[in-house]
């Protein structure tokens, strides 16, 4: 049963110009009750081979509210926290690794062609063809949509995928938001971020985007509160698209059979990670898909 | 008589605040507290610490950035503390370093800053942040999480780059609207109401008729949590805000009557069946713009107990 939305801040830019209206955010449905998630054979006596010995580093790329935050002093961090640093944990159990090391990265650094420092990434990496020419990639734990964020001002609020066609989008350049804006909705008017600096985050994406806020995911107060941080939701664009671990190519840790599905009881095991994600607003329709009507019509019914 | 004879002039402004807990009468207002050392001589730094929603200043003996800093996490003196000035930094908070360059002080704390409540967070940063800035020439603070940058930790506020009073100060979420408020309760028996307090000691035996000071509305409120009680005492109100912007919890406070520093009336999404706020009294769309409507500046304001 699908009973939550969630969503991540990926693909937008940190440096936009006032004039940007739009911007796109990968919508994540969670599986309530069971999430596929890579692991390890568990039935190997010997913890798995990895860059160091005993321990499993982590590729991670901070900032991302709810999945992974943290301190850093360069690549190394010293302290990080989220759903995506608590899949890793597990990872690292399953293979028996006794030592976590995450190492901060640029996100384009961590699907990049070349050598890696890391044994797996997790940072919201969603699976393409184009990707898994240059890492590995888990099976999916995640399913997301692209959503999109109106600037504050912005008024009447698009409610079609026509609607968006007249404003200024934003993107992450490199990301699959730029492409879905590129392809799907308005290649004139995208813009896509000039590069990933270290402190991009979606806060800051946001706030100059819309002048909009980030606050840790609340749903409750999401709830009541209405318009949040992440600025005004307009809604989906369907993309079905899959979130998987990466792993460097040819990867100890890549070889068949020692990485392979398994299904986590996210009732049982991740009642604090479920809640960090949650960043919809359910009951309010935040999954609505945009439609490729006629703006004229649909548009009139925003406020 | 002279007592009486008081009450009498207020009567008009008697007003009663049923809930968790919360009553309303009258008298003076202490919106800073000064502490021990403050008139002498002695240089002194100003501190930021919260009472209700807003950050308030204190001060303290020194001169320097580090002084200041070093008062911030040692915390409200017992006497501030009683008055309901309150902290969010954690007492074992460590300042491992201070720096002041070029307008813009580079503050190193130890991890336990960066861990807590999203706005606990929130809080803790803009005292920091206004604690650090009341010095010449620092208009930005930088700050340093065990000597490494801190991503993501301190939610909406983008710590690694420096910060800047106007950032924080700066309403950044949209003003929220409660589309279709739920009806309150049931407009109780002002009589009956009026009768209780009489039978709390709040009124006198001969005002139980309302003939005198009289209950003219009762209204549910939320105040505040045990740890940041709506602080006791005699206030009057010394200004009105149709929306209120709280700099340390970033948020919007709407028909905001404060009485007190940052306590105020004020709407609010969440008004529990229980103490839960910072120490503002919280009231539901139905009744907080009457409140704000029949308040004027100057209208006394009597808290009488709070949380235990």
């Amino acid at each position: 049963m699908k009973t939550a939305v969630a969503g991540a801040l990926v693909a937008l830019s940190a440096f936009a110009p006032a004039t940007v209206k739009m911007a796109t955010i990968e919508m994540a449905t969670i599986e309530m009750a069971t999430i596929e998630m890579a692991t390890i054979n568990t039935t190997t006596p010997k913890p798995a081979a990895t860059l160091t010995p005993g321990q499993l580093t982590v590729g991670v790329s901070l900032p991302s509210a709810g999945f992974e935050t943290g301190v850093a002093r360069g690549t190394h961090v010293i302290y990080a926290q989220g759903f995506d640093i608590d899949l890793a944990l597990d990872i690292a159990k399953r293979l028996d690794l006794a030592h976590v090391e995450f190492v901060q990265s640029r996100f384009g650094d961590l699907v990049s062609v070349g050598k890696k420092p890391w044994d797996i990434a997790v940072a919201q990496i969603t699976i393409t063809a184009a990707r898994s020419r240059n890492v590995s990639f888990s099976r999916p734990y995640m399913t997301v949509d692209q959503g999109v964020l109106a600037a504050k001002a912005l008024s009447p609020l698009p409610h079609s995928l026509a609607g968006l066609r007249p404003l200024q989008l934003c993107a992450l350049r490199g990301s699959t938001g730029a492409d879905v804006a590129k392809t799907r909705v308005a290649p004139e008017q995208t813009r896509t971020t000039a590069r990933q600096r270290p402190h991009h985050d979606a806060g800051l994406a946001v706030r100059r985007l819309s002048g909009g806020y980030l606050r840790r995911t609340d749903s409750r107060r999401a709830q009541s509160a209405g318009p949040t941080y992440y600025g005004t939701f307009v809604g989906l664009v369907p993309t079905a698209e899959h979130y998987g671990i990466a792993l460097p190519k040819g990867s100890p840790v890549d070889r068949p059979g020692r990485c392979r599905a398994r299904r986590v009881d996210l009732e049982r095991d991740g009642p604090t990670a479920r809640e960090q994600v949650v960043v919809g607003r359910p009951g309010q329709g935040a999954r609505a898909a945009l439609t490729p009507g006629a703006p004229a019509q649909r548009d009139s019914r925003a406020s | 008589m002279q007592e009486r004879g008081e009450r009498r002039a207020v009567k008009r402004f008697l007003l009663a605040v049923l809930a968790t807990l919360g009553f309303v009468l009258t008298s003076p207002i202490a919106t800073r507290v000064q502490s021990a050392d403050a008139g002498t001589a002695s240089p002194t730094v100003k501190v930021w610490f919260l009472v209700g929603e807003q950050l308030v200043s204190v001060v303290r003996p020194g001169s320097t950035p580090q002084a200041a800093v070093q008062a911030l996490i040692k915390g409200p003196s017992v006497a501030e503390y009683k008055l309901g000035y309150r902290t969010y930094v954690p007492p074992a908070t460590v300042l491992r370093s201070l720096t002041v360059a070029h307008g813009e002080a580079t503050v190193d704390l130890s991890l336990n800053f960066a861990l807590g409540n999203a706005q606990s967070l929130d809080a803790r940063l803009s005292q920091l942040v206004h604690t650090a800035s009341g010095f010449d020439g620092v208009t930005r603070v930088h700050l340093l999480i065990d000597g490494g940058t801190a991503y993501g930790m301190f939610p909406g506020v983008v710590t690694a780059l420096p910060i800047t009073l106007e950032q924080l100060e700066t309403p950044a979420v949209p003003v929220w609207t409660i589309p279709n408020p739920a009806p309150g309760p049931a407009v109780p028996d002002l009589l009956a109401a009026q009768r209780r307090l009489v039978a709390l000691g709040f009124l006198l035996p001969g005002d139980a008729d309302g003939k005198d000071d009289k209950v003219v509305r009762v209204i549910p409120v939320s105040t505040g949590k045990p740890s940041t009680p709506t602080p006791a005492g005699n206030f009057k109100v010394y200004a009105k805000f149709a929306k209120w912007w709280s700099t340390p919890f970033q948020e919007w406070l709407l028909w905001a009557v404060p009485f007190n520093g940052g306590v105020a009336f004020h709407e609010f999404p969440q008004v529990p069946a229980y103490a839960a706020s910072h120490g503002c009294v919280r009231q539901m769309a139905t009744t907080a713009r009457w409140l704000y409507n029949f308040s004027v500046v100057g209208m006394p304001v009597k808290v009488i107990g709070n949380s235990k």
